[in-house]
């Protein structure tokens, strides 16, 4: 299969500029390479020899990688208002109680006994391993995002975990162009309210 | 024949075989090329305006 439209994306210093508000170098580079890819994916999708089921498959793919540019920029957000001091992580982490220790009191029988338990509060640490979900969290407690972008953010978390296949229950190829753009239109509120809360 | 004189017709036949696109062919951008005009456009032509917009082309 041949590529008939010319194939053109963005210059680098253009999307430098969009993401400046990120100043992790590396961050933003691989942003800019996602954003790239996803057009690469459009002028894919958008080519009249492909076959209609892989266009809905590509759909999926630029939804998938776009809830990954939106999950990656909330992080950044929220670490960066932790490394600012703008907010304390326990203010917006959720807290565990940690058993410690724990001694037998009493033997019932052979199946049951009563015991001690000893345990901490341990505030969780937000971390490059903290989930997409704990992310939203987090950023709404920080009002990085408000009830409604944080439900925006948890729509393309849902779409995202789509790429898990073994979770699905039905055969999925829902996907269409159309939604696409509104993905693309929820990401662009996302991102405006994260760069107005770092500025 | 010298081997001179066949280089000069090999290298003549190969710029005969070299494209010689048009100016307007030379202007369009070609697979690759970068160009916030012409991806914005696109993407506004296939219905990716919010992409467009986000990306600021």
């Amino acid at each position: 299969m041949t590529v008939q439209n010319s194939f053109v994306l963005p210059k680098n210093e253009t999307l430098e500029k969009r993401f400046s508000f990120v100043r992790d170098h590396t961050l933003r580079n691989n942003l800019i390479v996602a954003f790239k890819y996803i057009i690469f994916l459009i002028y894919t999708c958008e080519e009249k020899l492909t076959p209609e089921e892989i266009k809905i498959s590509i759909c999926k793919d630029i939804i998938v990688y776009t809830a990954t540019i939106i999950e990656s920029c909330l992080h950044y957000s929220v670490k960066q208002f932790i490394d600012l001091g703008k907010i304390d992580e326990s203010e917006i982490m959720d807290v565990n109680w940690k058993e410690e220790k724990c001694v037998d009191v009493h033997i019932i029988d052979d199946k049951y006994k009563v015991c001690g338990t000893v345990k901490r509060k341990e505030i969780d640490k937000f971390s490059k391993l903290t989930s997409f979900l704990i992310i939203n969290r987090a950023a709404k407690r920080a009002n990085i995002l408000n009830q409604p972008l944080f439900e925006l953010a948890e729509n393309l978390r849902i779409k995202r975990n789509k790429i898990h296949l073994a979770a699905l229950d039905t055969i999925d190829i829902s996907y269409e162009r159309t939604e696409v753009d509104l993905i693309f239109k929820n990401a662009k509120e996302i991102i405006e309210k994260i760069e107005l809360s770092l500025n | 024949m010298n081997k001179r004189l066949l280089d000069s017709k090999v290298k003549r036949i190969n710029k005969l075989a070299e494209p010689n696109p048009s100016k307007k062919e030379q202007n369009r951008p070609k697979k690759g090329d970068f160009s916030d005009k012409e991806t914005g456009s696109f993407l506004r032509a296939k219905g990716y305006s919010s992409l467009a917009e986000l990306l600021n082309i």
